[in-house]
This record gives structure tokens, sequence and C-alpha cells, in this order.
């Protein structure tokens, strides 16, 4: 496991060598700044996503969740609430969708697949109806400080994504939540015969990927200075990419949020890169796709060598 | 062994990238570089828009970089995309902003590195860009809401102001969408005899307008006229009325003056519609960035002509 | 037919896997137009032959001759080829065709190439039905027939693939308990089928753990025991007692080092235990230093006692009592609890987790004893599995994944889960299958020191001798029900045996 995660680290390394040479504006610290910034909110969301991977599943409903955990902040802070107080309520609103997908997964027995597919399409229902269909806008600056603020040279955003992985990182490897996690994903029965309240703990994690989409919401909104509702379409896309690159298997069991934060630091150094060399969008397309199924290739392929 | 399978991975998507480089910017001829910035190249106006800039930039000698997200909608991919620009080195910004309001964030850092700001196609939210202290160059469009006014106008007469209307509209709460529905509500408005009995987005999509002029038509049979935001919901209008058996009865009328919309008004499929001229605003940005660089004054608002095309004015 | 001339001849067939020898050189010889029964414990090696035989496995050494030919079988394709068929208990059909579909799966008539022709595809099933006197519809979709039917069908498919060989050479039919999931009439069914198959000429290799089966459609007899012919016998020269003898007569040797102790105080009583099919009305008590044996047949509602016990199905009747206090056991938690720890007979499904290291797998039941408030270091589990690990000479290394160990160590690292913990109730499900001989006798003595140290031990195993070397007492199962009871120096194997096949109820 370990030893992937260098594989991916140096296949981040060796991209940044290659723009190194390929333009001169790639090593700057403000585009470095702007690549870490950019990734922030799809690392956030990919963050959630991989403890749903590692237990065994799959959270389609992320973006959507996005989308309708922004449009309640941005509905609360339009209304005249502090901040201190629709931030709150944006979580739980995030939250909120993840327990239910938990349930329906431990309780309803669903595959995890078809309840989160369903949730993608009620949460992005859900914000439409609540907004009609228009984007919620006029912030206050010291809302707008998680997008636009910084902590000496580190921007906000960047800020927010380091707090979410150093607690992700800790509850997935200091904490019996975390163990329970990677047990279930890597044998639910064994790990059921051992005690493990394991229905809990599957709708935890889902739990944790809405609240991971709420925070990746609360930082877009700031962002854009508006919460829409059509945001975060296909994230749940690039959330998987992240979190597959980083070599999370997708059969569950095994992965880290480290190896998912070098993931999408990955995409989001493509995607810069693309836009730096001026490569036209339709080609940016073929490269990610091209980047995403030759490391899920050699995942599967090393797998196989392996047992 | 499994240490470099990744990195053998990332290498060949590097070896893509590099193949399909523009030329580089950085040159020692010290042409300036253009950025312009569409919200999407999967749409045949944004094609135009950059054909008819590239025509202005090699005319002009200057380089002309062209970036789209892959989504219309995706306000956060053109930010980033702006923030990646500007890295590059970029001496003037043009850009069709996809959101009016969220853009502002990325123009604020074009501001902050002196770039100079045009304004394509979609109006920066006034009171966003002033908070932020933002001021374009210049705006280089068509009024939208002006030819929603050409499309009402054009339907009162043709139906001798008596007419039962079903709208097709685009996304809710863009820009472009509700100036042109306000236009054209605004000028039926003036007619007694018309009525909009129905009224509901398509999402500016082609599929969509089959489905929610279908719909509509279920719900009232005696609708005579259409009226659609864009020529793609239009195209799937015609499509439902031709399902329904009712081509030729129902006179639509779209906005764009696409290609495929000219063709179905020769052939008496559709009654009209709004023509925008894109490779004139590409055009036109380029020559504008331009002239801004070399020091000379551009006019706030350039606009360009809008027309509309029927089967006897003939296509341009 | 000419019965001088077999129809198969398997000489001297030796096959082993790693560790084990499962068969030893053994002979079959089969004739047209007889039913050949196949007996033996579970382990004796007859599902081993069997899969040889039908090109699942390929011999080590060893000769197969079909009618006189020297043959070698190495794919199923083979074996299919030469007109072997085998009946397998998982029935290997699909279950959203129709009869018809599934008799010419892959064979069907066709119209033009992809196009198949229904109408003469249901003429051809139904011709080929009436002819085996089945009744059956062809068009009735598979899903909705009962497992009778279905193995009717799959019968009718082995019979349409003979016959589209049309060689005029007997076929070979093997038959692997297919009576275990029928009732009475479909059994009388079944065999009247069978009459007619082997009239027409099919050689039929049968299966069976029921003896009275053997002598109702039963001509000769061949018993495996360890890999080895036993006999190969006229079944109207032989008694069901000789049988049984022939099955399990083996020297108990000293290879079960079972020292035992004096019963202390009761750990454990069930009182009349039941769910619904599966288990009816089960009674009995584990005593502190003791070990009970479970004997049974496949099916016979051993495991599903083990999974009641340890909290992982339900039970529906009856009271768990523990320590004089009645129990409710609603999930493996609650088992835990009382201090019940479970070996699964599926070690890889049910009692690890692969991908996760030696400490971690150890720790897994623990978590919550283990860690302060949910914060939980990797050091903590290391040390908590360390001597156990070391205690149980696991060859690993606590941070070594489980996935890497042999059989027998993972057994261990299963055994470590619960002896790191506070498990007074041993429930071995299976304990020695797939492990080799020395690591067996290590389980054998620690199952000696549980029992010294005052824990219970319920062994349910289908290895007679290993049973009888290490119980205290024996309960024998069938059909969910405990059928008989006996205490160590009054069981024999063929009084365990006779039990397992009802053939008689001794209750104490």
């Amino acid at each position: 496991m370990r030893a992937r995660r260098f594989g991916t680290l140096i296949g981040l390394l060796l991209l940044c060598a290659a723009l190194w040479i390929l333009t001169p504006h790639f090593l700057t610290v403000s585009n470095l700044l702007n690549i870490v910034q950019q990734t922030s909110i799809n690392a956030i969301v990919a963050a959630g996503m991989t403890f749903v991977i590692i237990s065994a599943g799959i959270d389609l409903s992320v973006g959507s969740i996005v989308a309708w955990s922004g449009v309640v902040l941005g509905a609360m802070l339009q209304a005249g609430q502090p901040a201190a107080i629709a931030v709150p309520a944006a979580l739980l609103a995030g939250v909120g969708c993840g327990l239910i997908n938990g349930l329906l997964v431990s309780i309803g027995r669903l595959p995890p697949f078809i309840a989160t597919l369903g949730m993608m399409s009620v949460a992005r229902g859900a914000a439409l109806v609540f907004t009609e269909g228009r984007p919620v806008s006029g912030f206050s600056e010291g809302f707008r400080w998680i997008a636009t603020g910084s902590l000496g040279f580190v921007p906000a955003p960047v800020l927010v994504m380091l707090i979410v992985y150093a607690i992700a990182h800790f509850a997935l490897t200091r904490t019996t939540f975390g163990r329970y996690v990677y047990a279930i994903g890597g044998n639910e029965e064994a790990t059921r015969l051992s005690g493990v309240a394991v229905r809990f703990h599957k709708t935890a994690v889902y739990a944790v990927s809405g609240l991971m989409s709420a925070v990746a919401a609360i930082v877009l909104t700031a962002r854009l200075n508006s919460a829409q509702p059509i945001a975060g379409m296909m994230s749940e896309l690039d959330a998987i990419a992240a979190t597959v690159i980083g070599g999370t298997s997708l059969l569950g069991g095994e992965g880290s949020v480290g190896g998912t934060l070098i993931g999408a630091l990955i995409m989001g150094v493509l995607r810069n890169g693309l836009n730096l060399l001026g490569v036209s969008s339709f080609l940016q397309q073929i490269v990610i796709g091209v980047v995403i199924v030759v490391a899920v290739l050699v995942d599967t392929t090393l797998k196989r060598h392996r047992t | 062994m499994r240490k470099y399978t990744v990195p053998a991975a990332i290498a060949l998507a590097c070896v893509a990238l590099s193949c399909n480089r523009d030329t580089p910017a950085a040159g020692a001829d010290k042409k300036k570089t253009v950025a312009l910035v569409l919200k999407t190249l999967n749409h045949p106006f944004f094609v135009d828009m950059r054909r008819g800039a590239q025509e202005a930039a090699d005319r002009l000698g200057v380089t002309l970089q062209v970036q789209a997200a892959e989504r219309e909608i995706d306000v956060d991919k053109q930010m980033q995309i702006v923030e990646n620009m500007l890295q590059t080195g970029i001496d003037a910004l043009a850009i069709t902003p996809s959101g009016s309001r969220e853009i502002v964030s990325a123009l604020v850092k074009a501001k902050a590195a002196n770039v100079p700001i045009l304004i394509v196609d979609t109006r920066l939210d006034p009171k966003a860009a002033a908070d932020a202290g933002i001021t374009a160059k210049t705006f280089i469009g068509s009024d939208n809401y002006e030819g929603g006014k050409l499309a009402g106008d054009y339907v009162i007469k043709v139906t001798n102001g008596k007419a039962r209307i079903g709208v097709l509209e685009g996304i809710p709460g863009h820009e472009t969408a509700d100036s042109r529905l306000r236009g054209f509500r605004d000028a039926v408005a003036k007619s007694h005899g018309i009525t909009i009995v129905a009224s509901q987005p398509a999402n500016w999509e082609r599929d969509q307008g089959f489905n929610v002029f279908q719909n509509m038509l279920q719900a009232h049979h005696n609708i005579d006229t259409v009226f659609a935001a864009s020529d793609l919901m239009a195209l799937g209008a015609i499509e439902a009325i031709a399902a329904a058996g009712k081509t030729g009865t129902i006179k639509v009328v779209g906005f764009d003056a696409l290609d495929d919309a000219k063709k179905a008004i020769a052939e008496g499929k559709m009654e009209a519609s709004v023509a925008q001229f894109p490779y004139e605003m590409g055009k036109a940005a380029v020559e504008s960035a331009v002239k801004v660089l070399a020091g000379e004054s551009v006019p706030p608002d350039i606009m360009v002509k809008l027309e509309m095309i029927t089967k006897s004015a003939g296509s341009r | 037919m000419n019965t001088a001339r077999p129809v198969l001849e398997m000489r001297g067939i030796r096959k082993s896997f790693p560790g084990v020898v499962a068969l030893a050189g053994v002979d079959l010889t089969l004739h047209a137009g007889e039913v050949h029964m196949l007996l033996g414990e579970n382990g004796a090696g007859k599902s081993t032959l069997m899969k040889i035989l039908s090109g699942a496995y390929r011999k080590d050494r060893g000769e197969i001759r079909i009618h006189s030919r020297v043959v070698d079988i190495t794919s199923p394709r083979d074996a299919l080829d030469l007109g072997i068929r085998v009946i397998y208990q998982e029935l290997n059909l699909v279950p959203q065709l129709s009869v018809a579909e599934n008799i010419f799966l892959g064979a069907a008539p066709i119209l033009m190439p992809g196009v198949v022709d229904r109408r003469r595809l249901s003429t051809m099933a139904k011709t080929l039905l009436a002819d085996l006197g089945m009744n059956l519809d062809a068009g009735a979709q598979l899903a909705e027939l009962s497992l009778a039917q279905r193995q009717m069908v799959e019968i009718a498919r082995a019979l349409r693939d003979f016959e589209s060989r049309n060689t005029g050479e007997a076929p070979i039919l093997v038959m692997d308990e297919p009576t275990s999931a029928l009732t009475a009439r479909e059994v009388d069914q079944l065999f009247v089928l069978i009459e007619r198959l082997v009239a027409n000429g099919v050689a039929l290799v049968y299966i069976t753990h029921r003896l009275d089966e053997v002598y109702r459609i039963g001509k000769r007899v061949t018993v495996l025991r360890d890999g080895a012919n036993v006999a190969t016998k006229l079944l109207a020269e032989v008694t069901v007692d000789e049988l049984v003898r022939l099955m399990a007569n083996r020297d108990l040797s000293e290879q079960y080092p079972r020292r035992r102790t004096v019963p202390g105080a009761d750990l454990l009583t069930v009182e009349g235990v039941g769910r619904h099919d599966v288990l009816h009305d089960i009674s009995f008590t584990l005593r502190a230093g003791e070990v009970v044996g479970v004997a049974g047949l496949l099916g016979a509602g051993r495991s599903e006692l083990a999974r009641v016990l340890a909290g992982a199905d339900r039970a529906d009747t009856g009271r768990i009592i523990c320590k004089g206090q009645p129990v409710v056991l609603r999930s493996p938690a609650d088992a835990i609890d009382i201090g019940i720890g479970l070996l699964p007979e599926d070690r890889k499904a049910e009692g690890l987790v692969a991908g996760l290291t030696v400490a971690r797998n150890v720790a897994l039941p623990h978590g919550r004893r283990l860690s302060t408030g949910g914060y939980l270091r990797d050091q903590v589990e290391e040390r908590f599995a360390a001597p156990v690990v070391g205690d149980l000479r696991v060859k690993a290394t606590p941070t070594q994944e489980v996935r890497v160990l042999s059989g027998g160590n993972q057994q261990k690292v299963v055994l470590a889960k619960w002896l790191a913990g506070a498990a007074r109730i041993f429930i071995f499900d299976e304990p020695t299958r797939g492990v080799d001989v020395g690591a067996k006798v290590e389980i054998y003595q620690l199952i000696n020191r549980l029992t010294e140290e005052g824990a219970a031990v319920l062994m349910i195993s289908s290895d007679l001798p290993e049973l009888l070397g290490m119980s205290d007492r024996i309960l024998v199962m069938r059909g969910g029900r405990i059928q008989a009871a006996f205490d160590a120096d009054q069981a024999t194997q063929q009084r365990v045996l006779s039990a397992a096949f009802g053939l008689s109820g001794v209750t104490h």
C-alpha cells in the first residue's frame, strides 16, 4: 500500500517536471498557489469519497449534495443570517443527505450505486426547486474570506482542505472508526461476525461523505460569490477519479486519503498544465480520461499479480 | 517495478500533451497575446466566434489563445481557466462570462495583473462588477433584449396580431435567456390578440425542446406559434410538431440563426430566426483588444447588428 | 450391451494437493447398464475422483480407459466429448431461460445464424421429455420450477447431449448426491427415471450419504476411505453394518492427544432452540473444561447451530442460558459480550479480512476495549496482538497482511482473535479442514490448553476420527435436530455414522 502511494507521488512529481520543461509559467509561486486552490474543492469532496470507496461503496450524489448544501447556505446568508448560523446549517444539510444514503444502504440494503443515484437526482431537484433554478448571491466580505482570504501565504480554501485532510487521515489511521471502515470494505461478513456494528459504521461513512460535500459547497459558494443549484454537476466523477488515481481500490478495503490528495493534485496539475499550454478543452478531456483509465489499469494489474 | 507504472502513465499523458501544444507563446518576436475565454466550444455559436477572432488576430498580427470549459454552465472551470491563462502572461482578456456575477472574482485577478478586460456576448452583473471595482474596456455583443423584441414584433406582423403562443425558455437565471424573454414579452404585450398560453424552460437543449414542446402541445392543442429562445430548442420543437403531424400549421420563431435553422426556414418548416453574428463579435473583440493595447480608446458598447432571417429575406 | 467389456476403467488414480494426498491410487470399474454406488466419508476422495473423471482436475498418475481405449482427460471439454456428464448439486442451468432453451443450450435449432427456430426447439424438447417420461412443460421458465424439476431438466440436457453425439457407445452419467434436497415423492420419481436410463444402457455412478438409497437402486458399490479403495462388492453380498464398517473403520491413533479434565460449572445451556427450516428443538449444555463434538452430514444443521450461537443468525424459539442468566443473542456483539468466539467453517469469507494486517484482524473484535474514546494507534493493536500471535506460533509478524499467510496460519489468526479477548466458549466449525497435519496437532493441543484453563469447546467436524479422538461427548445432528448423543466412551464410528445416516437414534 505504501509503495503504491509512493508511486503515485513520483507520478505527480514527474508530471510537474514535464510541465516545468514544457512551459516557463508552470513553476511559479503564484501558479502553484492557483493549482492547490483550484484543486481544493475536488479534493475535499474526494476525501469523503475515499471513506465510501474504502468501505466498498460508492457515492454518486456528492455533486448534488454540493449544490443542495450550497443553496441552503446561500439562502440563509441572503436572508441576513450570520455565517455562524448559515455554515452549520449547510453542514447539516449535507450530513442529512449522507445519512439518508447511509440508511438506505445499511438498513434498506440497497446497492450503494442505486441509493446514491437516487439521492443524486433528489438533492439536485431539491436545490432547483428551492431556488426556482436561479443562483443565490450577495454575501458579506466576511463570509467570502473562506475563498479570498489567506493565512500567511496559504490561501483559505487550501487551509480548509489541509484541515479536512488532517482530520480524515487521523480518522482513518488512528481511530476504531477508521479500522472498521477498512474492515467492512475488506470483508463485511467477517467484520460483522467480529462484533462490529457494521450498519452503524456504514451509515456513518455516507454521512461523512455528505459532510465533506457540504464543506466543499461552502468553499465553492464563497469562491463564486453565488450559490448555484447547478453547481457540482459531474463532480462525483472527478472525486471518484481522484480517489482511484490515488490508489484506493474500487473493490474496497484499501486506500488512503493521502493518496487521494495526490490523485486530486494530479488532476489539478494536469488541467492547469493543459490550460497553460493552450490545449483545447476537447483534448484535455482525452488526456484526463487516459490518465484515469491507465491508473485503474495499473491498480487492477497489480492486484492480479498479488493474488 | 510497481513504483514506475503510474509515472509511466503520466509520462504518456505528457507526450500527448506536448504533441498537441500550440505554437509557444513565449517567442522573441514580442507578439502580443490576446486570450479569448469562451463558455464552451461545443456550440456552433462559439465556434463561429472563435473563427472571427482568429481571422482578426491573423490580420492584425497578434497571437490568439482560445480556451473554454467543457460545459457551458461550469463557471468554476471558467474561473480556473482565467487564472491559469493569467499565469502565461497574456496581454488582454476577452471573455464570454458563464456566470455574470460569479466570474467577477476571477476578473479581479486580471485587474491585479493589469490585463485589460473585454466582455463579449453576456454582460457582467453591474452591481457585482462595481463592488469589485471591475470596469471592462468594452462590451461587444448584440442586445438580447432587442433581439427578443425583434422576434416579438415579427410575430405580431405575420399573425396580424392574433396568436396563441408557446414559449421555450433558456436556463432560468441566465442573463441571455432572461433578456431575450423579456424583449419578446414586452413586444407582444402591445397586441391584445396575442396570448402566451404556456412558457417553460428547455435549458437551451434540442432534445429538451422536443420533450417540453410535445408536452405543451398535449396540454394546449390550439398553440399556433412557438417562440424558442434558441434555435436548438426551436429545432427540437419542429421535430415535436412533425411527430404530431402538424408540420406547417405552427409557426416557429427561433434565435441564433444556426445553419440547421436556416435550412429549416428554407424548407418552410420554420418561420424565422433572429440572427446574431458571433463571427462579427469575435472579430470585434480582437480588434478592440488590439486598439486597447495600442492605447487607443474604444467605445464602452460595441453593438453587433441583429437581423431577422426569414424565407423571403433569405440568408445573409 | 456387452457387460464383459467395461464402459469405464480407472486404474491407480493418484492426486495430491499441497500438503494433502487426496487419492492414493484408486480403481473404479463401471459397466453399461449398472448403477454403481460410490461411498465414503466426507473427504474420502469421492468428489476428487469424479472431478478427475469430468476434467475439472487433472490426475497426477494412473490410467483411464473408456470402452477399452486409453484416454487423456485434460479439460471439461474432453470429458464431454467422451460422453461423460456430471449432474452437480449446484445445477448449471440458466434460471431466466425456458426448460426447452436450457435443454438445448448451445445446440438450439436455428432458422438462420443468430435466430433460434422456436417452434422446432419446442417440439424437440417435448419429444425428449415425453421419451424420458418427464411431466414437464417445455415452455415454463426454469426459475418457476422446483429443485427436483430443475434436476430433471439437467438430466434431460445431459441425455440430449449424448443423443447428439450419436456414437452408439454407452454414455457415463455421474450424480453427486442428487436427492439431498428432494422430497420422498420426488426421490421416487428420480429413481424411476434412473431405472429407465439404465435400461437404455447408461452407465451411472451414484454418490450418496443415504445408505437406504444404496440398496434401492444400486447394483455394485465401491467404498473409498482416505483416498484409497476399501472394497468393491455386489450389494447383494454386503450388509449395511458391513458397509458402515468399511467406510469408517480406522485405528484411532495417537494423533489425537486429548487430555480429558473433570467438567466444571455449566457455561452455556441451550434449551429447545429452533430457527425456521434449519434448526429444531436443539438442547444441550456446555460445561467448563469439556469438548463437545458435533457430528452429522453436510446440511444436517451443524453450521447453522454455530451461527445461531455466535449471534450471526437469530433463533426463533428456545432459550440460551449463560451463567444462570437467560441471554438474547441479537448480534455477534452480544455473543462476544458473553464470551463466545466462533471459528467459522469458511475462514476466508467469514473469519478474516484478508487485506488487513494480522494485528488489525486480531484486534478487530476488541476495538472498543483497546481504544480510548475511539482513538486507536497501530502500536496498541500490535502490542495487543503480539503475545497471542507468538503464543500460537503464527508464522507471521503482526504487521503482515493476512492474505499472504498459509491456511494453517490464517486459522491460527482467527483463533488469536478470540484468545486475545475474554472468550470462554469456543465454537470450532471444521477447525482442521484444509490444514496440514502438523498444524492440526497444534490445534488439538490448543484445545487441550483451553479446556484445562476452564473454557468449553463446541467442535463441529466431518472428520469422524478427529471428533471421536478429541470430544468428551458427541452430539449427532440430522435434519436440523439432535439425532443422538454419546459419551466419549460409548461413541464408536459405527454408532455415530448410523445415527448420522438416520439408521438409529439413541437420545440421552
